[in-house]
């Protein structure tokens, strides 16, 4: 992962915040001023460096962390619209990363109670809500889907 | 983790994945975050 490459890797996220979804290549491209096939190549790179994740047909994002490109369990309202996040950790990255209050909307992975809460000044209006983390910190980027 | 954790750490974490001027972070400096949040020990040590 070079410079050029984290270029891409900026300019995808920027897309992708913009667009409210992942960019495509044909998108990214356009908007790095590079081919497909150069978007492409620097996608894979950023992959194996962990600075987002692709589909398993690697020509789409899967993951642009905290933003997830699928839909998932963890719904994120914030900068007037909906986000899905990879996990509860996500769901507040991605108030974090837009720098704004929101509202997460998720369940609970014991009982499958929903649960909801406001982001505000960078906290949970709930306090008594736990984070289960359930893999050691070495392990999760064995199969970051499932962390 | 205190839900008043998992926030701090995902401020800390992610807060800047959208600055035009994102560098990776490094190991160390991951580390470091984790270690300011009491988050010690094997279990949060990073490869």
């Amino acid at each position: 992962m070079d410079d050029g490459d984290i270029a891409v890797r900026n300019v995808t996220y920027r897309r992708f915040v913009e667009l409210g979804r992942a960019p495509t290549i044909e998108e990214t491209a356009g908007a790095a001023g590079l081919s497909g096939d150069e978007v492409t190549r620097a996608w894979v790179r950023l992959h194996e460096a962990h600075a987002l994740v692709l589909a398993s047909n690697a020509t789409e994002i899967r993951m642009a962390n905290p933003f997830s490109a699928v839909t998932t369990a963890h719904r994120v309202f914030a900068a007037d619209r909906w986000w899905f996040a990879n996990c509860a950790w996500d769901a507040f990255g991605i108030c974090a990363a837009l720098d704004v209050d929101g509202r997460i909307e998720t369940s609970c992975p014991d009982c499958s109670e929903p649960i909801a809460l406001d982001v505000r000044d960078k906290r949970s209006d709930d306090e008594s809500l736990v984070f289960l983390c359930p893999l050691p910190a070495a392990r999760w980027w064995d199969d970051i889907g499932f962390t | 983790m205190p839900v008043a954790t998992l926030s701090a750490l995902a401020h800390a974490w992610w807060g800047d994945r959208l600055r035009p001027d994102w560098r990776p972070h490094t190991k160390a400096q991951n580390q470091a975050i984790l270690d300011g949040l009491g988050l010690i020990g094997e279990f949060w040590r990073l490869p």
